[in-house]
């Protein structure tokens, strides 16, 4: 009962945080944004009242939910909902036998995360080794003073400077029921995963029409590995459905030029970094992307935008940066590893690196054909007018793989490079499926409406 | 309509490899019955206050199960201490937990806070398990 109440409260975050970043266009995009930012925005509350010497608490978690309530109830008052955008013109609905397929898909991926996440222990490798470890040191005592885990040498295999917004989240979990609860804590990653396939879903909905968000939607919702581990207890599924929700944002952004899409991009940036370390890399894709794929860069106002970005970014992030310093630096230490010379000294490894990330792209057991129809669907789409959020995709796509390849030049913990490609390329590609799958649903052929349901031409 | 039907096969493989690899092979609920068991067996040794796991003739493919059990024992039995060595060394490889793995004194092991040796002993075809309590000395007398 306590787990529910604190999804609930996790919610009624997301609400007030969505009614004070965003206007949606319709329920399910409001449902999508609800559901990311709510946990988002609490374990990084909840993070900021631990640095201030109190570890989460069901009172705390209460008085937050109670607090954005609030904001939601006066936010609504002022502001009016924006209406819904017409459908595309020539998106012809989906027959209704495909309609129940892509349900009856997205159907059963929720029933197994929704096992994994509310029934099942607790047993990935590095959900327990490292993320859930954390959760139980986050609830058990404040961040400030720093606990004795983040010095414990013994235990850096559970990397101890790793970022601890996902482990704060479950730490919630924790903290509401009373105790630890080795099944319970990933429950809160239920609801990145409905999260992200609703905001996909609502994004390519909105400028494909039904049949291509509803294909796309159940691809993403389905793969074998987002299947494995969205309901796992890592941060790979919090992280996904920020970066998803964030290069969501920055679409907007170009299309509308609102500051909240470029705040709520910002937030969602800045929520990545505290999620994992990946997230420094894709948070200044994201301000480049912001910087450089707008209409018309160089114009004084989106030069202030992308500035303002990467400040506020800054300004979240700073915190975490401040905690993280000081703690110990161990063998897999990768970020101060990050020099030019070591990865220049290191590039025969490429050849193994981008071998590693197209095999593992080519599993089946893995992703099926996934990957396939991301170059089908563009090759397919060849023919249609440039599309500058199709074009940002794929750049923003390019540029996420290519941001990963650093860390596995500069390496040197493990005696064989290829052991440690093995067992990370498919969570590196999983943060990567949200752009694939808008890639996919924007680039889905389109089937003309059947004469019958056409508008009849003007005659005069 | 080929682009269409292949976007169907990809989903309807997806599910069924979950379904096999979920259901039909019971993949999670072999683990799980495994972690239930060792997780069992390190919540009995401890009795509330931590322990130190010894390995030995853990050697080849066999070494990287010492991790299993290590990592597996800090997540299960946190905040009791757990070791397998001398703390301020890093443990994060199967290597390197057997290279620093010892047979403590009680002396060494009350300094640690620590009331509880389980040791892991593969003999080819699993692991046997055998525990060593140290009890903790009387209280000083005025």
């Amino acid at each position: 009962m306590w787990c529910a109440l604190y999804l609930c409260c996790l919610l009624i975050v997301g609400c007030g945080a969505a009614k004070c970043l965003v206007r949606s266009r319709s329920w399910i995009e409001w449902a999508g944004w609800v559901l990311c930012l709510g946990p988002g925005v609490t374990g990084l509350c909840l993070v900021a009242l631990s640095i201030l010497g109190w570890r989460p608490s069901r009172l705390a978690i209460l008085l937050l939910a109670a607090f954005f309530a609030v904001v939601a109830v006066v936010v609504r008052r002022t502001r009016s909902q924006e209406s819904a955008p017409p459908a595309p013109p020539a998106a012809a609905p989906p027959p209704k036998w495909w309609t129940a397929l892509c349900l009856i898909a997205i159907a059963y991926g929720i029933f197994v995360v929704a096992l994994d996440t509310l029934v099942y222990p607790t047993i990935e490798w590095d959900a327990f080794a490292i993320w859930q470890l954390k959760s139980k040191v986050l609830a058990s005592q404040p961040l400030w003073p720093r606990p004795a885990y983040f010095s414990n040498i013994a235990l850096s295999f559970s990397h101890l400077r790793y970022p601890v917004l996902a482990p704060m989240i479950s730490a919630g979990v924790h903290a509401m029921v009373g105790r630890i609860d080795d099944e319970l804590e990933k429950a809160p990653f239920l609801l990145f995963y409905l999260g992200l396939g609703a905001a996909v879903y609502a994004a390519i909905q909105s400028r494909r029409g039904t049949t291509a968000a509803l294909s796309a939607t159940a691809l993403l919702m389905t793969t074998p590995l987002m299947l494995n581990y969205a309901g796992s207890g890592t941060a790979e599924m919090a992280l996904t459905a920020f970066y998803g929700c964030s290069i969501i944002f920055i679409l907007r952004w170009q299309e509308r030029q609102q500051i909240s899409d470029l705040i709520a991009a910002s937030l969602l940036s800045a929520l990545m970094i505290w999620t994992k370390n990946e997230g420094y890399a894709l948070a200044a894709i994201n301000v480049l992307a912001i910087l450089l794929l707008t209409p018309h860069p160089l114009r004084r106002r989106h030069l202030l935008a992308a500035l303002a970005c990467a400040l506020l970014i800054a300004a979240l992030s700073v915190p975490w940066i401040w905690y993280a310093h000081p703690l110990p630096r161990t063998d897999e230490n990768y970020m101060d590893r990050l020099r030019v010379g070591l990865m220049l000294a290191n590039l025969r490894r490429l050849p193994l690196i981008l071998g590693s990330l197209l095999t593992e792209a080519i599993r089946p057991d893995h992703w099926c054909i996934f990957w396939f129809l991301l170059p089908a669907a563009a090759i397919l789409n060849r023919r249609r007018p440039t599309q500058r959020p199709v074009v940002t995709l794929w750049i923003l796509l390019a540029a996420q793989l290519l941001a990963y390849v650093p860390p596995f030049l500069v390496v040197d913990l493990w005696k064989n490079v290829k052991e440690l490609l093995d067992v990370t390329t498919g969570r590196l590609l999983l943060h990567a499926t949200p752009t694939a799958a808008l890639l996919i649903g924007l680039q889905w052929p389109q089937l003309p409406r059947p004469a019958a349901d056409r508008p009849a031409p003007m005659v005069h | 309509m080929i682009f269409a039907a292949a976007t169907l096969l990809s989903i309807a493989a997806s599910v069924g490899f979950d379904i096999t690899g979920r259901f039909m092979h019971s993949y999670q609920e072999i683990i799980m019955s495994r972690y239930g068991r060792v997780d069992e067996q390190l919540t009995q040794a401890a009795h509330g206050q931590g322990l130190y796991l010894r390995f030995t003739n853990f050697q080849g493919e066999i070494a990287g199960y010492v991790t299993n059990f290590y990592f597996r024992a800090v997540y299960i039995l946190y905040p009791q201490p757990v070791l397998v060595g001398d703390p301020s060394v890093v443990a994060s490889l199967p290597y390197k937990v057997l290279a620093g793995n010892f047979d403590p004194t009680d002396q060494w092991l009350l300094q640690h806070n620590i009331h509880t040796v389980l040791t892991y002993h593969y003999d080819g075809r699993g692991f046997i398990r055998q525990e060593r309590h140290v009890p903790a000395p009387p209280p000083a007398t005025r």
